[in-house]
């Protein structure tokens, strides 16, 4: 831990419908590993990331990442919206493998989080299992399309399994929130 | 460390106060957010599942680091959440429902040391100060807590609002107002 008080604190919130990876994409981020087994999450995984950034000018900024692994099974939609509150932005994930995840992305799970959080709306949208290439059921133009409907900062297509993409995900989205702070990153 | 008392013994909550606040936790966050802050705070899996014993205790060292690691994971953002968690706490300590004196009364009990919670009754509801908070200053989790007290001492089933009003943290000392809604 360190000692430094951080420049930036960030609750940012990984939704989307059960096992399309959240929690797997948050591992490989943090534990720079793979979970093999499917465990649902109860509830919300909570974990708490440092990472420093340099600006252009190559001053250090230290941001500290709540990250709310908030669980997709639908029983847990009355608790969740309590979650959302104080987000300063979302990783809504779908599976490129199962249409429904994606249907439910649009339909649900950006509506569900504009409605509970306040101020701008920052999102990143993220196709995960990548690697999959011969299940794909969603394709890859589908998602840019999403993301200038509902005006993302960002579409990704990444996988948990082969790490594809994933720090690229969270850090475009940090450098999302340190602009929106006024910060040139 | 937990301030040692003359006797040089280790101070130590009751277990039970353990319990009320994990099982307050695994309602709000479910399993996998409790087990986050158990993490989090560095506490070992024996705490995954804590009985609601009043003959057991555990190091109020223990408390401490479980109160600051749901500040760190909770407090930026969710404070309603850290509130709520507060209002289960008081409800999970006694299910029936002690009065606002008694649950603090024994509370004292519950948790060793130099810590002191005074009562003032005013017009409208009460004034609370907390001093040495055992809970490290959770204001918010005092918040719910003091809440859901008061209420069980309202004759007419008055409902109450907390706000912290006071709070020195070179102290350290908080004080409430809780206000008949």
């Amino acid at each position: 831990m360190a000692d430094k008080e951080p420049d930036f604190v960030f609750k940012i919130a990984v939704i989307g419908d059960y096992a399309v990876g959240k929690t797997s994409l948050i591992a490989r981020f943090i534990q720079k590993k793979f979970l093999k087994e499917y465990k649902p999450t109860l509830g919300v995984n909570l974990i708490l990331k440092e990472i420093s950034f340099k600006d252009k000018k190559g001053k250090e900024l230290l941001c500290n990442l709540v990250l709310w692994d908030i669980a997709g099974q639908e029983r847990f939609s009355a608790i969740r919206k309590l979650y959302y509150k104080g987000c300063s932005a979302a990783l809504i994930v779908y599976d490129i493998t199962r249409v429904d995840t994606f249907n439910n992305l649009r339909e649900n799970w950006v509506k569900d989080y504009t409605e509970n959080t306040s101020g701008e709306k920052i999102f990143i949208i993220i196709g995960n299992k990548a690697d999959m290439t011969d299940l794909r059921k969603v394709q890859t133009e589908q998602g840019e399309k999403l993301k200038k409907d509902i005006n993302a900062v960002d579409f990704i297509e990444t996988s948990a399994k082969e790490g594809t993409n994933v720090e690229a995900a969270f850090m475009n989205l940090i450098r999302s929130l340190l602009k929106q702070a006024g910060e040139q990153v | 460390m937990a301030k040692r008392k003359a006797t040089g013994k280790t101070e130590k909550v009751k277990q039970v106060v353990f319990s009320a606040l994990l099982e307050a936790l695994n309602e709000i966050i479910g399993q996998d957010g409790k087990m986050s802050v158990i993490r989090f705070a560095g506490l070992g899996t024996k705490y995954a599942q804590v009985r609601p014993s009043l003959i057991t205790s555990l190091p109020k060292t223990d408390l401490i680091r479980l109160t600051t690691a749901m500040n760190r994971l909770l407090g930026y953002g969710s404070k309603a959440l850290l509130r709520e968690t507060g209002r289960k706490f008081a409800i999970y300590l006694h299910p029936y429902g002690y009065s606002l004196e008694t649950l603090i009364e024994k509370m004292k009990k519950w948790i060793d040391g130099t810590w002191d919670i005074t009562i003032k009754k005013e017009k409208d509801g009460f004034k609370i100060t907390v001093n040495n908070d055992p809970l490290f200053s959770a204001s918010y989790i005092w918040a719910g807590f003091f809440e859901v007290a008061a209420a069980n001492s309202s004759p007419d089933g008055a409902k109450f609002v907390a706000s912290e009003v006071v709070s020195k943290r070179e102290q350290p000392s908080t004080t409430f107002e809780l206000k008949k809604q």
